[in-house]
């Protein structure tokens, strides 16, 4: 009886308990897959849509920007060199040397302006150029209206960020600056962005008139409900924010990796 | 030749001819079947010329065990969950080499590092199947190797070991009946024909071979 149950009972049984736990777990394990794999599946396809609402949004932001470029720099340089060319034919000939020498510089800026302009519509920028060198230009975008003075600091070495944080985090940097010179007021400001693509952070202070945390779901923002967008954005790439700020305290912003 | 090892041979035949049309895991996982049936004759041959095959198995199972860690490190994305795997398997094949270096005779059945390498490998295969919870793909389980080498490994080391300890006392106690022979044979076959799922699973399509050899 007892060589009996070691040599068959002992083994069947040990043997059905032992698949029937691993038939159990495995029956587990699928169903518990296939639920994470909806679930993978449905945020990936969020990811993609925020992906293309935020490029129609770089594009827009971008057209917008350009078209304040056209209006307030391009225009006033094409109108000043027309008003120097004007005063040169009034002017003796020994005298038009300054005038022309003066026109010619500013053709030359307007020359550099339109290059910078021509770079900005191109849909394929952020992609050839990395977000650092368009975050930068848009930085020199603003410090050339000599109302704020905008600071960009970035670890160009280290960081190396995938294309779809790439997006969302530079559609982030326009909106920061948008909003900066709509309603901040302020006169200096800085970024900074550090990490790589498994951890990086993006950190913004400014010196403006701030505003309630309350309020800031009511900030303009192109195409859709301002800071809102902005964070579920973050969240689709794995980001979280902190927004710091009271009225007359300047605000802080700090974009972290979970 | 049994019908397991004419499967091994086949599967060894079939990993050798298609080797470079694998991706990494792929040859890893090629290198696991080639090292098993090199084993597997290995123990013929040992035990035909010299009367005791145990040094392969001792062999077999340090380098089999320093595979399936490397094999598993890098298939984890958590880096910390790596770094544990590549810790435990370190230390694994440490210690299988000081039982089979001092503790268990190198000329007897090394049942203490059956029984440490089939737990590692069982706590790799569960360990991989929650980071495959945590990090879902779009295909199907059916369609993923990495599903199908887990699923080989769990049930072959978890059941084995069960058998082991049974074959151990019933080895002793002169009880060793031929079907527990037969039965780890048959699990041998379900790893085995796992294997070659994976292998399948792990081939580059064409095309795309074509595009990386044309750069």
């Amino acid at each position: 009886m007892d060589n009996q149950f070691t040599t068959y009972i002992l083994p069947i049984v040990s043997g059905l308990v032992l698949f029937t736990m691993i038939g159990a777990f495995m029956t587990y394990f699928v169903l518990l897959y296939r639920r994470m794999r909806v679930k993978f599946i449905q945020e990936k396809e969020a990811l993609q849509r925020a992906i293309l609402e935020t490029q129609i949004e770089i594009q827009e932001q971008t057209l917008k920007d350009v078209s304040r470029e056209l209006h307030d720099n391009i225009g006033q340089i094409a109108a000043l060199i027309k008003l120097n060319l004007n005063m040169a034919m009034l002017e003796p000939p020994e005298k038009n040397n300054e005038k022309i020498a003066e026109s010619k510089k500013l053709i030359s800026e307007l020359i550099r302006d339109i290059k910078e302009i021509s770079s900005a519509m191109n849909n394929a920028s952020l992609e050839r150029h990395g977000i650092l060198s368009m975050i930068k230009r848009d930085v020199d975008r603003v410090n050339r209206t000599g109302t704020v003075k905008v600071i960009f600091n970035a670890d160009s070495n280290e960081l190396k960020l995938d294309k779809n944080q790439e997006i969302v985090i530079y559609r982030v940097c326009q909106e920061m600056l948008s909003n900066m010179l709509q309603h901040s007021q302020a006169t200096e400001a800085v970024i900074t962005l550090s990490g790589d693509a498994n951890s990086f952070v993006l950190e913004y202070q400014d010196n403006g008139i701030g505003f309630e945390p309350r309020d800031a779901g009511l900030l303009p923002s192109i195409g859709g409900n301002g800071l809102q967008n902005i964070y579920d954005r973050l969240k689709l790439i794995k980001c979280s924010i902190r927004i710091k700020s009271t009225k007359g305290s300047g605000v802080g912003i700090r974009i972290t990796t979970n | 030749m049994n019908l397991y090892l004419i499967i091994l041979t086949l599967i060894a035949i079939f990993s050798i001819v298609r080797f470079y049309t694998f991706n990494m895991f792929g040859r890893w996982v090629a290198g696991i079947v080639i090292f098993g049936a090199i084993c597997e004759y290995g123990h013929f041959t040992m035990g035909y010329y010299f009367r005791n095959s145990m040094p392969v198995a001792h062999l077999g199972l340090i380098v089999s065990t320093a595979i399936y860690t490397k094999v598993y490190y890098d298939t984890f994305h958590n880096k910390k969950w790596a770094r544990l795997i590549g810790i435990l398997g370190i230390v694994a094949i440490i210690v299988l080499l000081i039982n089979s270096l001092f503790i268990n005779d190198i000329k007897s059945w090394p049942v203490n590092s059956i029984m440490a390498a089939n737990f590692l490998i069982v706590f790799f295969a569960l360990a991989q199947f929650t980071e495959m919870l945590r990090y879902p793909g779009e295909d199907g389980l059916e369609k993923q190797a990495l599903f199908w080498f887990n699923t080989a490994n769990l049930i072959f080391y978890s059941s084995s070991h069960i058998y082991l300890v049974l074959y151990q006392y019933s080895s002793q106690t002169g009880l060793l009946q031929n079907w527990m022979i037969h039965l780890v044979e048959f699990l041998g076959i379900i790893y085995y024909i796992g294997y070659f799922i994976v292998l399948r699973l792990s081939t580059i399509p064409q095309r795309i071979e074509s595009a990386l050899q044309h750069g």
